[in-house]
């Protein structure tokens, strides 16, 4: 990435005025996405609302009452979001858009679980792996042909059965060995 | 009242913004998926709260544990591609 580009960002987050009320905010309840992790820029502010509730549609609209954002500052973020892939506009009207989140998008899986990390973050509990245990369970499981418990468990028995040979083995040698 | 699958995509939506949001938004979101501000308080008592601090009202997520046991019983904690989107077919 161009470093003037770069250099432009972060010079936009520092000036970045908080706004009146959540700037304020205490500890654990500032408004910014991600707990600020990637800064507080209008298009993070949509991906996050996005990430938040990816089930349900959402117009220009509804995006600008959520995020507190202007309706073109909106538009143009989802605009971004469609290139990327990770938003598509399912409305037939070209002048009503609906946009829904891409539920092929494993960016999108990936931002949810990054939700539970920051929330997991804050308050020192374990719902991300939950979320990925779900996630894996939900998805995955079926895909499978074995499970990995049972694999390990049977590797584990095999490993006995043959190590009990072999010292039973090793007794019949040496009762052999000594006479007796 | 029982929870039903608008009131666990609230609910969800809550945890995965930290679990606390400025009350203004949360109504704009209840509106969003169709439910009314009241819907905050027929939550059971521990779920969520509502606190002010520095003048502003926040809705704060409590019982976390209850949130995703909610979201597991209608499938919204996490994304995958077998769940298929209920649109909103009127504006389409």
């Amino acid at each position: 990435m161009n470093i003037d580009v770069i250099k432009k960002c972060s010079d936009m987050v520092v000036k970045m005025k908080p706004r009146e009320g959540s700037g304020r905010a205490v500890e654990g309840m500032a408004d910014i996405p991600f707990e600020g992790l990637f800064g507080n820029l209008s298009q993070q502010r949509v991906l996050q609302e996005l990430a938040a509730d990816p089930y349900s549609t959402y117009t220009p609209r509804d995006l600008t009452e959520l995020t507190e954002l202007t309706e073109p500052t909106v538009r143009e973020a989802v605009a971004a979001l469609v290139r990327l892939g990770i938003v598509r506009n399912i409305s037939r009207r070209k002048m009503r858009p609906v946009y829904q989140v891409n539920s092929d998008s494993k960016r999108m899986v990936a931002l949810m679980f990054l939700s539970y990390a920051t929330l997991d973050d804050k308050c020192g509990e374990d719902h991300l792996g939950d979320a990925v245990k779900y996630y894996y369970e939900t998805t995955h499981s079926s895909y499978l042909e074995f499970e990995p418990l049972g694999v390990a468990v049977s590797m584990g028995e095999s490993y006995q059965d043959i190590a009990g040979r072999s010292f039973s083995a090793d007794q019949r040698y040496v009762v052999a060995a000594v006479g007796v | 009242m029982r929870p039903g699958e608008k009131e666990a995509l609230f609910v969800s939506w809550l945890k995965r913004n930290s679990g606390g949001k400025r009350l203004s938004v949360c109504v704009a979101k209840l509106r969003h998926l169709g439910l009314e501000e009241g819907t905050l308080s027929s939550f059971p008592s521990g779920g969520i709260s509502i606190q002010r601090q520095y003048g502003e009202r926040f809705v704060c997520l409590e019982d976390r544990r209850w949130a995703d046991e909610l979201a597991k019983a209608y499938d919204v904690k996490v994304l995958h591609h077998a769940q298929h989107f209920k649109l909103k077919e009127e504006l389409l």
